[in-house]
């Protein structure tokens, strides 16, 4: 099976002040192949958001090699980062990160206009990918109209927008009812079935239970993958 | 699709706080409207007055007191309304010496306020010629006839009156509506008391649209007396201008060579006067809108400035309300230059919507002052271009700095921000 990503060595350093400096990753080494359901867990300030960041381009490592779907991300600049998280990543936040103006509709839209669609298959697209997380009937709600577990419903529906082949979540039921947490996690086995590898950050074990493998983080090492 | 969703967030951002956005584009709104209706004044004036020059006539040269620089367009007024230096022997020795002029007349201003049926009749031109002068500027008669050159030898005291003239003698004394060939008609015989004198009328010009403005008077507003009675009654001498009528259209430029040559020699070869054609006072002219014209680009660029000011703070302010979105954005995978493009475009708009209410204003303004002030307003395609490029310019100008604030955010911290 091939491999969608690989991270060799990779440290990342937070320079606060000169003395002062937080090492969040320590010479990580992960590969993970296409297709498979990865769950990080670790406790809190273990460096599991830092981790999905360098993995989702959001972030620069201090050092070490990422290669993402062939590319290394060392030969890239950030117009071509920007195009690799646009077409081949999809982010799903713990805080949704809607924008609050826009309908659930128009928030799913808004990676297919980066995306230069042609307008009428990205709406088309969007109308469906809100019929298939559940929220046919919400399309025009605004995010304040919406509960929580819509809200990140409404979130996953963006992140699929351009079809990405890999989904990272940070905690995307760390602000659910255990309910709403249960119907995501479904939803994110449903697009594991569709052929994308999955990333979930999770500290809770019951999730992580749904994953293939777990890769577990203290200090910024992986201490059981 | 990028582009137009672009201006769909611009507008959205600006409905979405009004009045906010109703205060940055005041700026805006008050430079362009400044701008246009300034042009349009300016090229209402302009046009008007190039007419009314226009009909001075290709062929009349004119020469007039105290020294006027016409290539700088710098003059002294004064020097204009001052003490004349010009007397009938200039008139005389042109007529002689310069063969290329036809004819010429002089011409006196009167400080006399004419009465009429013991009314003083205000804001009138009276003045003094010879009968040559209804042959130069070629103005018809409504009623009655031209003073003849016998009337002017035997000094008789005899007025023809302007169009204009006519009408506010009239108002003056009766009420009621005539038109201006009953009004003409009615004068004609009539008595015009002016320097202690009756004098007869004995005719009324027409009047003329495209007539030279004087302030509150025209060149409609004449008195037209004999020179010789308005010598013979206040004992002066001096000539105010002396209008000169060429005998072909191409020679003017050599007639104003020679009669300055000739003038020159009767002032004992100083040069204290003028002589103009018509294309010298539409220069002078020009140039006195030239001036305008500066003086209206620097108020522009001034309230331009603090309009692109009010944009660039309220812009700034903006970017860092919406970092968090901005963080987002660019994690579903916006570049850099989606960002600022998107920023200017909300910088821009702001802008444009202020150019266009500007305008909108401007024109709103031409229309009444037109009809209140009675100034000519012309609103041209021209001054809507460069409002609208000017406001474009603005948005862009003032809208880099805060855009580009807003593309150098790092997206993770953005999406920290709170
Ligand atoms: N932007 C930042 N600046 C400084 N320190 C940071 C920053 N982000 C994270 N850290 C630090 O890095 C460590 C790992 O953080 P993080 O990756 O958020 O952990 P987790 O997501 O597992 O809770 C923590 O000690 C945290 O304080
Ligand atoms: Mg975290």
């Amino acid at each position: 099976m091939s491999e969608i990503l690989k991270l060799k060595n990779v440290s990342k350093t937070y320079r606060l002040t000169k003395q002062n400096n937080v090492e969040a990753l320590k010479n990580i080494n992960i590969n993970i192949n296409k297709g498979e359901f990865v769950a990080i867990m670790g406790p809190s300030g273990s460096g599991k958001s830092s981790l999905l960041h360098v993995i989702g381009l959001l972030d620069k490592p201090e050092s070490g090699e990422i290669v993402i779907d062939d590319h290394n991300i060392a030969d890239l600049n950030s117009k071509e980062m920007a195009r690799i998280r646009l077409k081949t990543i999809g982010f799903v936040f713990q805080t949704f990160n809607l924008l609050p103006r826009l309908s659930a509709f128009k928030n799913v839209l808004l990676p297919a206009i980066y995306g230069r669609q042609p307008r009428g298959t990205a709406k088309e697209r969007a109308k469906q990918l809100l019929e298939q997380v559940g929220l046919g009937e919400r399309m025009k709600h605004k995010p304040n109209e919406l509960s929580g577990g819509e809200k990140q419903r409404v979130a996953i529906a963006r992140a699929l927008t351009n079809n990405p082949t890999l989904i990272l979540a940070d905690e995307p039921t760390g602000n659910l009812d255990s309910h709403s947490g249960k119907e995501i996690m479904k939803i994110f086995k449903q697009l594991q079935k569709e052929g994308r590898t999955i990333i979930v950050v999770t500290h809770d074990a019951e999730i992580a239970k749904e994953a293939e493998r777990i890769i577990c983080l203290k200090d910024g090492k992986i201490v059981r993958s | 699709m990028l582009f137009i969703e672009n201006i769909k967030f611009a507008f959205t951002a600006l409905f979405n706080s009004k009045v906010r956005s109703l205060l940055t584009m005041l700026g805006v709104i008050i430079g362009v409207f400044s701008v246009s209706i300034l042009m349009a004044i300016g090229d209402g004036l302009k046009k008007e007055f190039g007419q009314q020059i226009q009909e001075l006539g290709s062929n009349i040269v004119v020469v007039t007191p105290g020294k006027i620089d016409i290539e700088s367009g710098n003059f002294n007024p004064s020097a204009s309304f001052g003490v004349s230096t010009l007397t009938e022997s200039d008139a005389e020795k042109i007529l002689e010496e310069v063969d290329l002029v036809e004819k010429n007349a002089p011409m006196t201003l009167l400080s006399a306020t004419p009465k009429y049926d013991d009314h003083e009749i205000l804001n009138l031109l009276p003045m003094s010629t010879s009968p040559t002068y209804f042959e130069i500027v070629e103005n018809e008669l409504a009623a009655g006839e031209y003073f003849t050159q016998q009337e002017f030898e035997e000094k008789q005291r005899v007025v023809v009156l302007g169009g204009g003239a006519a009408k506010k003698i009239i108002q003056n004394s009766e009420e009621g509506e005539q038109t201006d060939q009953e009004i003409a008609q009615e004068l004609i015989g009539k008595k015009l008391t002016l320097l202690g004198e009756d004098f007869l009328i004995t005719g009324v010009l027409k009047i003329r649209e495209e007539a030279l403005n004087f302030g509150s008077s025209d060149a409609n507003d004449v008195i037209v007396t004999p020179r010789s009675v308005a010598k013979e009654i206040t004992g002066e001498d001096v000539v105010y201008r002396i209008l000169n009528k060429i005998k072909s259209a191409e020679e003017v430029e050599n007639a104003k060579n020679r009669i300055r040559e000739v003038v020159k020699a009767n002032h004992k070869d100083v040069e204290d006067f003028s002589v103009l054609t018509q294309e010298d006072v539409l220069n002078v002219f020009n140039s006195f809108f030239s001036i305008l014209t500066q003086a209206v680009l620097s108020i522009a660029a001034i309230s331009l400035i603090v309009g692109g000011i009010g944009i660039m703070n309220i812009m700034l302010v903006s970017v860092t309300e919406r970092t968090k979105e901005i963080g987002l954005r660019k994690a579903i995978g916006a570049t850099n230059g989606n960002i600022l493009v998107q920023f200017l475009t909300e910088a821009s708009t702001l802008s444009i919507v202020g150019g266009i209410i500007g305008i909108l204003c401007a024109i709103g303004g031409g229309i009444l002052i037109q009809k209140f002030a009675n100034i000519p307003t012309i609103v041209s395609w021209k001054s809507f271009i460069i409002a609208f490029g000017i406001s474009v310019a603005t948005g862009i100008i003032f809208g880099i700095m805060p855009a580009s604030k807003a593309a150098r955010k790092h997206p993770i911290e953005a999406l920290r921000y709170e």
